[in-house]
């Protein structure tokens, strides 16, 4: 192989192969690693996969096998011991192919789909090859030192995009250690009929559904959530907790992640299936003091590598800001490519882009909410339990001194004083303040 | 194809560590053992020992003698015992291209 290319991208996820496929239609020489046996090997995501990007670069992406089942129910849910409340969207009324651009998928598929296009646009990829550090000359990146016999490779600009754990960003001393606030993803595939999963979630074809379960009983109260996505013939049942609720927590994940799927809720969601894959993987949820810088001499930084993650319940994205950010990425290097200059101001154009993109817009908004929420455990150990209970309490019928049933406004008052009792009534209004300052600055 | 109720109503199966960790491929590079301790005194003098409980498959055992082992062979190469770690203690990088755990789903 050539020891010299125009680009050398680090990782083969879905931002280093969009970036690879736009700068190898450009006619740039770029070399992608993957220390993987195949670009996804070693990937994994809850996942919902959002389709904008995707779709915009390879419009007949549908029907090549790379994602599962097409999003038409999102549901969020509150789980205490033996009861459920729940908020469901369910949007049958977006149009094929693209429908609501939110399509569950198994990185395994779709990574190795979406670097197989950057291949056949003339990128190299070269697998099994674990790239350490990168090279540096007078503060410049110049390369990237890849483990194996001649692996020192030079290029005018190298790409960080080796995800959460981003060693790559960290030996180019772009950013130090990783926070607490990252999560730990879990899951397990679980493999049921497909007739079954379609009949068990009311669905139809290849439609698809996506339930959220926020704190609570999911997580034993921890600050994260617990998500069942619906694949063709497999459902993604996981996990994700922050590492610093997780070492509070002390339950060992896995067993954790056992918990949740025989929670009475959950279980009857899951009766038949069979674990199929265990995967656990970082998301690297962080404030922005946290994150890496986006450029450097000779490099860029882009997906989760550079912190670009919606990790709200509400939304759960990333790999569709990683493709966002690969794609602006290698459009300031094609126009950086006509003058040669790879220096950090030149690449800068890349993070003004970035942040006129949804995908700087939303991790800046919802990592505000998700900084409000880690000061706020209450949303996790005890609004879940306690808007349960108040449902229940609301909800029961019961029967009365009178030997016929106790009436509406008795329930109602049961209610009313159990939010005074158990929340109280200024606690509530502050959290309620400090959610509403949190959404709306 | 008739479908025996049976066959899906079943309570769903759940999977001790030892079988979650049977689901994957982890091919081993025995002569490389990719995560060390840097020093066993920090761990002895670690009371939390966070990484007993948070790697997903629990590779981290404090022994009769206190010491911690990793059984790095079974890792999955996550990254949360690096960002655990109060002390900074673990020596981590990924195992030699073509080791280390490979999704079929992911």
């Amino acid at each position: 192989m050539a020891d010299r290319f125009d680009v050398a991208i680090v990782g083969a996820g879905p931002g280093a192969s969009m970036a690879a496929y736009i700068l190898a239609k450009a006619g740039l020489q770029v070399i992608v690693f993957e220390r993987g046996d195949f670009p996804g090997s070693k990937a994994m995501f809850g996942g919902v996969l959002y389709t904008t990007v995707l779709s915009k670069f390879f419009p007949d992406f549908v029907g090549q096998g790379c994602v599962e089942r097409h999003v038409v129910e999102k549901r969020f849910s509150m789980l205490s011991k033996d009861d459920e409340l729940a908020l469901s969207f369910k949007f049958l009324g977006f149009e094929p192919p693209y429908y609501n651009h939110s399509f569950t998928a198994l990185r395994a598929h779709f990574d190795r789909y979406l670097a197989q296009q950057a291949e056949n646009a003339g990128a190299m990829f070269v697998t099994q090859t674990v790239v350490d550090e990168v090279l540096m000359k007078d503060g410049r990146v110049t390369g990237v030192r890849a483990r194996r016999e001649g692996g020192e490779v030079e290029a005018n600009v190298v790409i960080a995009a080796d995800g959460a754990n981003s060693l790559i960003a960290q030996s180019a001393g772009l950013r130090g250690e990783l926070p607490l606030s990252v999560i730990l993803g879990i899951k397990e595939i679980v493999s049921l009929p497909r007739a079954i999963i379609e009949d068990r979630f009311s669905l139809e074809g290849d439609e698809g559904a996506a339930y959220e379960y926020i704190g609570g009983e999911a997580v034993k109260g921890a600050m994260g959530a617990g998500f069942l996505y619906t694949n063709r013939d497999t459902i993604s049942v996981g996990l994700g907790v922050s590492l610093s609720a997780l070492q509070n927590l002390g339950i060992q994940p896995d067993e954790l992640l056992n918990q949740f799927k025989m929670h009475p809720i959950v279980r009857r969601l899951l009766r038949g299936t069979t674990p199929e894959e265990y995967s656990a993987h970082l998301i690297p949820e962080m404030a922005p003091q946290h994150l890496p810088r986006f450029v450097g001499d000779g490099i860029m930084v882009i997906g989760g590598a550079a912190g670009l993650v919606n990790a709200n319940p509400m939304f759960h994205e990333g790999t569709n800001m990683a493709m966002a950010s690969g794609v602006l990425a290698a459009q300031t290097i094609i126009e950086g490519h006509k003058t040669g200059d790879y220096t950090a101001k030149a690449l800068s154009p890349y993070v003004a882009r970035l942040r006129q993109s949804f995908a700087w817009k939303d991790y800046e908004r919802y990592e505000r909410l998700t900084r409000m929420a880690e000061t706020h455990p209450q949303l996790f150990n005890k609004y879940p339990y306690e808007f349960t209970a108040m449902a229940r309490k609301l909800f029961s019928v019961l029967p009365g001194e009178d030997g016929m049933q106790v009436p509406k406004r008795k329930l109602e008052l049961a209610v009313a004083d159990h939010l005074l009792a158990e929340l109280g009534l200024m606690t509530f209004a502050t959290d309620l303040i400090d959610i509403a300052k949190a959404a709306v600055m | 194809m008739a479908i025996d109720p049976a066959d899906y109503l079943a309570p769903p199966r759940l999977l001790n560590r030892d079988d979650k960790l049977a689901t994957l491929s982890i091919k081993v590079n025995e002569a490389d053992p990719h995560l060390k301790i840097i020093d066993q005194q920090v761990c002895l003098n670690c009371t939390a020992k966070p990484c007993t409980v948070t790697c997903p498959v629990e590779n981290y055992r404090v022994e009769d003698n206190g010491h911690t082992t990793i059984y790095w062979s079974n890792c999955i190469e996550c990254g949360t015992c690096r960002v655990i770690c109060p002390f900074q203690n673990i020596s981590w990088k990924y195992p030699a291209g073509g080791f280390g755990v490979s999704y079929r789903y992911g």
